[in-house]
């Protein structure tokens, strides 16, 4: 116990060392406070809370962790839901709020630079003077910080046409779990590290891509008396390319008529906010009200007035903030399930409540299939969980995903194992030991169970298309002429392999590595269940890709600069036994 | 302290975090020991262990703004920091109380503090190229006193509550302020005898002291009782509600004519108008289009005055003030306005040369008077 302590002392002597007061922490009031976040959840007590100012200090505390063997963790604002960014008993929590200089802008390029601590609504403030924003607003955008952003792939209400954080970051500056400092811009280890919840190095700063403030925006509010109608009008709305699609269900009407006083009417079964931006956006608005009385709206307001806008996505914003007003205690959930297949999600939420005899209050990214039901429970967690279960059970069944964007974290291990597939966590394994030898960076996140997962489904040999998520399932070696869509940034006679390497984005891959079959992601757009083993190959050479599925309008995003550490291009090809070059 | 309500309470904290960005003291440092989720954590952790000192430091911390309060989509209740607050404070410092709530003894302090205090007496200097608004300033500052006229009465019948620091410091804003209601047929009053607000007191958790003060100053038959300093308006409000009326919101109730100006002007909400008494368009209302009015970034974050926390909490409180006056200074205008005396001194200190900040109702009375000549 003695040697013990004198071991810990000596770690944190240096830790002080590193700079000046105030960078090193253990008093209680910190390791009580650093102890907890956003998820309710808790693992220890941490031994010190350090708040490095550079990639260097993160570097140097590091190194020190794993000197000492002691383990560690980046922490934004704590707004985490799956509790990602926990401390360890006795690990050193790596603050990153004073990584937060925010600048310069380059608005030519339309880029920003940002530490990862610079809040995410602050970048978008920062560059207003440009007119410019940075399109992910997840709830929290008014605290939550960049470095949280990236390693959960937030998304967020206007992610719908623009995609998460990972399509609007260009380059990162992280230290890897040896304390060795990189500069990526590899499309590929981007893609790995977005949504890998801190587990395979602390990023300390990032260069994001910026678009530009829309000239003028219209916004939609529709109540309706069926949620099962309000769910069935996404698919049609999306045709109108939207770039909001969020619905509110009554209980949670009521919470955030309590909480702000907003105005809503809480008599409907739900809402549906509808937004448009750019040139067309008044007239897109007026047959989207047409689309959503067909649809069995009951009310339907539109606005342009800026104020209103905004109390409205405030309202939004802080929903779940409100939920304590009515109920001390909730289960939140962040499932995706194919657009198309909303209608059936939200009966099964409905079932489930009754079921139970439970209260659920809900607000959903409509657009991409993301819901966050939460079930509000008093003392009987044990039964909101079960509750819950049932729920993400019947996502992963519709071909949905445990988490759409809050990550697996400590909280959703067990449910990822239904989703997962067995060889798929097995390569993440592999990756996290080539990262992280020592298991020290975040240990115990974000993948379930070694050995865990389900086992891969059989490997698409014909074209199949998924009307539900708007979507296309082909083997690779299919030629676009013999697809059932228009694309026309491709040759006809090309292959579907050809625009792999090219940068297609694709939504789910069927692939073979070192002679064994896997399956990884998800039909649809949002899934931060794992690593992003699809993001990791496509385009990459490493694996051996048989089958993909991409949306109906496909994107080609380049795959930027390949060029990464040797180390980890090599370790990559020692572990998918591909050819790496 | 094991108290069922106040457990309910916390409970209703859904430790969001939504907070956080609107605290002063956890946005200057980072770090969420200084921040309003991290207090309620350890109120919670209270219920049933004994706090130590470095706990005690963290809800002592808590500048009292209350934007939290605004900003917690939950409505968790700032009176639950503040009662940690109370248990946290040291017993020297309650005692405090009684002599720092005398106007004599603030004006004294304010002359060899060099905290924020003292500079609310000073006139802000200035570097502007604008003739109007230099000669504006100087007609501010030039008046030596700003004599009390008489005019007809026919509008309500006010009672001006005086304020410690408003009284002796503002002295001229003051009678400003009084020359406005007067000119709009308002009959002025003053009171006989008055005391400190009681927002003193309660600042150091002297409660006991604050609830003697409130009952002394509430005696009148006037319609409205006045008070220029946010701290005190919330302070008596909080006491004996519905007479007491901030000045903001009673003079956009006298149709005043005021001139119309090219003058572009930054917005300080005080924290004790904003979320102590939820002020919030008024101010703008009042100045109509008479000036363009500019909210800054983070318009409901405190400038770190806090009253006496500028003395006790000097280095956190210029951080708060120095990001509070770069916010100001973004909005490129020509001056700033405040109606709080303790974010006058801050902020005139903290702006320096950079933008001059004035009492609200000083720009209120110079639209005016100009308007009529």
């Amino acid at each position: 116990m003695c040697m013990a302590m004198q071991y810990t002392d000596r770690l944190l002597k240096k830790l002080h060392s590193i700079s000046s007061a105030g960078f090193c922490n253990t008093d209680s009031a910190t390791t009580l406070i650093y102890s907890e976040d956003a998820s309710h959840l808790q693992l220890g007590k941490p031994l010190a809370v350090v708040f490095p100012e550079n990639a260097e200090q993160v570097s140097q505390v590091v190194k020190l962790c794993n000197e000492y063997g002691v383990a560690y963790v980046a922490r934004g604002s704590g707004t985490g839901l799956s509790g990602g960014a926990l401390p360890q008993e006795n690990s050193v929590v790596i603050a990153t709020s004073r990584l937060n200089l925010i600048g310069p802008c380059n608005p030519e390029k339309r880029t920003v630079e940002c530490g990862v601590g610079a809040i995410n609504s602050h970048i978008s403030r920062y560059c207003l003077k440009h007119n410019l924003h940075f399109a992910p607003d997840p709830g929290s955008s008014s605290i939550s910080v960049i470095g949280g952003n990236i390693a959960e792939n937030a998304g967020g209400p206007h992610c719908l046409k623009v995609g998460m954080t990972v399509d609007h970051v260009l380059a990162l500056r992280w230290v890897d779990p040896s304390g060795n400092i990189h500069n990526t811009r590899n499309r590929n280890l981007l893609g790995l590290l977005h949504g890998s919840e801190g587990t395979l190095g602390v990023i300390t700063d990032a260069t994001l891509s910026l678009q530009p403030n829309p000239i003028s925006e219209s916004t939609l509010l529709a109540m309706f008396d069926s949620l099962v109608d309000a769910a069935g009008s996404v698919m049609k709305l999306q045709l109108l390319q939207p770039v909001a699609l969020e619905l509110v269900d009554r209980k949670m009407l009521e919470v955030v008529e309590q909480a702000f006083a907003f105005g809503f009417p809480t008599d409907h079964a739900g809402a549906l906010i509808v937004e448009f931006a750019g040139d067309t956006a008044d007239t897109d608005a007026q047959h989207a009200e047409q689309i959503l009385r067909d649809c069995g709206a009951v009310s339907v307001k539109a606005t342009t007035d800026k104020k209103q806008r905004e109390e409205l996505w405030q309202c939004r914003r802080r929903a779940f903030g409100g939920v304590g007003r009515i109920a001390p205690h909730y289960v939140t959930m962040d499932i995706t399930v194919p657009p198309g297949k909303l209608p059936e999600i939200v009966r099964k939420v409905e079932a489930v409540g009754e079921k139970y005899n439970i209260q659920v209050a809900t607000v959903m990214h409509a657009g991409d299939g993301n819901l966050h039901p939460g079930i509000l429970y008093n003392d009987n967690k044990e039964e909101a969980e079960l509750a819950a279960d049932e729920i993400i059970r019947a996502a992963v069944e519709l071909g949905g995903s445990v988490t759409g964007e809050h990550g697996i974290g400590i909280e959703k291990l067990k449910q990822a194992e239904w989703q997962l597939d067995k060889t798929a966590v097995e390569f993440m394994y592999q990756i996290k030991e080539l990262f992280d030898p020592n298991n020290l960076c975040n240990p115990g996140k974000a993948l379930p169970q070694r050995g865990s997962g389900i086992e891969c489904s059989t490997i698409p040999d014909s074209v199949i298309l998924h009307k539900d998520a708007q979507a296309i399932t082909t083997p690779v070696d299919v030629k676009w002429k013999d697809l059932p869509i228009d694309f026309d940034k491709v040759n006809p006679e090309s292959t579907v392999a050809d625009a792999i390497e090219n940068g297609l984005v694709l939504l789910e891959i069927w692939a073979e590595s070192c002679g064994k079959l896997f399956h990884s992601g998800a039909r649809v757009t949002k899934d931060v269940a794992g690593y992003n083993l699809v993001k990791l190959l496509s385009g990459s050479k490493l694996a051996d890709i048989k089958a993909v599925t991409f949306t109906l309008n496909p994107e080609i995003r380049g795959i930027g600069e390949s060029e990464t550490a040797e180390y980890i291009a090599v370790g990559l090809s020692k572990i998918f036994g591909g050819n790496n070059e | 302290m094991n108290n069922p309500k106040l457990d309910k309470l916390l409970q209703s904290c859904v430790q969001c975090g939504l907070c956080l960005s609107h605290c002063a003291t956890y946005l200057v440092t980072g770090n969420e020991v200084l921040s309003p989720r991290g207090r309620l954590q350890l109120l919670k952790h209270w219920q049933n262990n004994e706090p130590d000192s470095e706990q005690f430091a963290a809800l002592d911390s808590c500048i009292g703004c209350l934007a939290c309060e605004s900003a917690c989509p939950s409505g968790v209740p700032y009176d639950l920091i503040e009662q940690g607050k109370s248990r946290a404070a040291p017993g020297w410092r309650t005692r405090l109380a009684k002599p720092l709530s005398s106007p004599a003894v603030l004006n004294a302090l304010s002359k060899i503090s060099d905290s924020g205090f003292g500079h609310a007496s000073k006139v802000t200097p200035r570097s502007m190229s604008d003739a109007k608004l230099v000669a504006m300033l100087d007609d501010l500052a030039g008046q030596k006193t700003v004599a009390r006229r008489s005019v007809s009465v026919c509008g309500p019948s006010v009672m001006l509550f005086p304020g410690c620091v408003n009284s002796t410091m503002l002295s001229n804003s003051q009678n400003r302020l009084i020359q406005l209601l007067q000119s709009a047929g308002c009959e002025v009053e003053f009171p006989r005898a008055w005391n400190c607000c009681g927002a003193v007191a309660s600042h150091l958790d002297n409660h006991q002291l604050a609830e003697t003060q409130h009952k002394q100053n509430l005696e009148t038959d006037c319609d409205y009782i006045v008070v220029e300093a946010a701290g005190c308006g919330r302070e008596l409000k909080e006491y004996a509600g519905e007479k007491v009326i901030d000045a903001a919101q009673l003079l956009p109730k006298l149709n005043l004519e005021l001139m119309k100006t090219q003058l572009k002007v930054a917005m300080h909400y005080p924290c004790h108008s904003l979320h102590g008494q939820k002020i919030v368009d008024e101010p703008k209302q009042l100045l109509g289009t008479s000036v363009k009015a500019i909210d800054p970034h983070e318009p409901e974050v405190c400038c770190g005055s806090g009253g006496t926390f500028t003395l006790f909490h000097k280095e956190l409180s210029i951080q708060a003030g120095k990001r509070k006056a770069e916010m100001l200074t973004d909005t490129n205008s020509d001056l700033a306005i405040t109606s709080n005396a303790g974010c006058l001194g801050q902020l005139s200190n903290l702006l320096g040369r950079t933008m001059p900040i004035i009492p609200l109702t000083d720009l209120i009375w110079y639209l005016q008077t100009r308007s009529k000549a």
